[in-house]
């Protein structure tokens, strides 16, 4: 598994939540919008444990019906519970997100790691 | 709402818009989730559809199962499977009680028609040793069991494979199936008449049976055990 699919196995749940949350989507439908979104390095296939998963801890809920192309699809929606979950781990993602981003972002300008530590010189 | 039993027809239907590479990787995936699954059967059909649906659609523009699923079909299914809720043991009881029951029905039925047939031609003897029976009965059960275990595994080996090993693998199995019934003969054969008895002819044999197979069978429409 990459670096990057690693990073993104844990974040995927939030992802998929908020996808949902904007409209009801099938499988297929829900993997072409990750992929729009810029997240191409998962594979299609990914999106089926995480469903079962959202689906088990009742974020999500599957319903059958009609999609645009004629035949039956199950499309999921979000849940009272998927709701709460997403705004939790939306404002724990931007905790991390920020931080994390201005770290990244430090490395190379300068090491300016150090003067910002209190520690001796 | 659509039941289980549709869902596995109209996937029957849309497995043959598959290719040749797609539909190989799709059935083994397909039975390796039929097998191994504790989920219930319409969701583990439900999410066996899903997955067709996507390589279907997949297919149409130009990408393989490999592509969509992963190289790894087996840790794929895997992961699924560890996905899908479990059910409990309490919730399948009923399935085993109905085969149970169906199981000694034809056991009886059997009984009957062997001891009808033979009394054409000789003395039988339809003495019945509950305590003994009791023996046989739960020899065969087991027996019953052992060998469906014995058929997933068999099954699921051959998943996956490229090149299949079927032959070997049902030499051994006829093997195996054969010891337990030559075993079972042994044992009704040599087993001694313990404790009290009572004559039990063809016709209680045969009326028991059907009454037992029908109830399961009443019982089956009723509840839905299977």
């Amino acid at each position: 598994m990459s670096v990057r699919s690693q990073l993104l196995k844990g974040v995927l749940d939030g992802c998929v939540l908020s996808i949902i949350e904007r409209e009801s989507v099938y499988g297929y439908e829900l993997s072409q919008k990750l992929q729009q979104a810029g997240l191409n390095d998962i594979s299609e296939g990914t999106v089926y444990p995480v469903l079962l998963r959202l689906q088990k801890n009742g974020y999500i809920r599957g319903e059958m019906r009609p999609s645009e192309a004629g035949p039956n699809r199950k499309y999921y929606l979000l849940t009272d519970d998927g709701r709460t979950a997403l705004n939790e781990l939306a404002l724990e993602w931007s905790h991390i997100a920020g931080p994390v981003t201005k770290l990244m972002q430090r490395r190379g300008k300068n090491d300016q790691l150090q003067t910002t530590h209190p520690g001796k010189q | 709402m659509i039941s289980s039993k549709q869902l596995i027809l109209e996937n029957n239907e849309k497995r043959k818009l598959l290719n040749k590479e797609n539909k190989k990787y799709y059935d083994d995936m397909l039975v390796y989730i039929r097998l191994k699954s504790k989920a219930s059967e319409r969701e583990s059909e439900e999410i066996l559809m899903e997955l067709l649906d996507h390589l279907i659609d997949g297919q149409q523009s130009g990408k393989t199962a490999a592509d969509i699923f992963g190289d790894d079909p087996r840790g794929y299914a895997d992961e699924l499977i560890c996905e899908l809720p479990k059910e409990n043991l309490i919730s399948r009881l009923p399935f085993f009680g109905f085969l149970a029951a169906n199981f000694i029905a034809w056991f009886l039925i059997t009984r009957g028609v062997i001891l009808l047939i033979l009394g054409y031609f000789m003395a039988v003897n339809d003495m019945v040793h509950p305590a003994a029976a009791l023996i046989v009965i739960i020899y065969w059960l087991i027996y019953a069991l052992l060998m469906v275990w014995f058929i997933f595994r068999i099954l699921e080996q051959s998943l996956f494979k490229k090149k299949k090993t079927f032959l070997k693998q049902m030499i051994a199995a006829g093997i195996i199936v054969a010891a337990g019934i030559g075993l079972g003969f042994t044992l009704m054969h040599f087993l001694p008449a313990l404790g009290p008895s009572f004559s039990f002819g063809w016709l209680p044999s045969l009326v028991s049976g059907a009454f037992l197979w029908l109830a399961g069978l009443w019982a089956n429409k009723k509840f839905k055990c299977s």
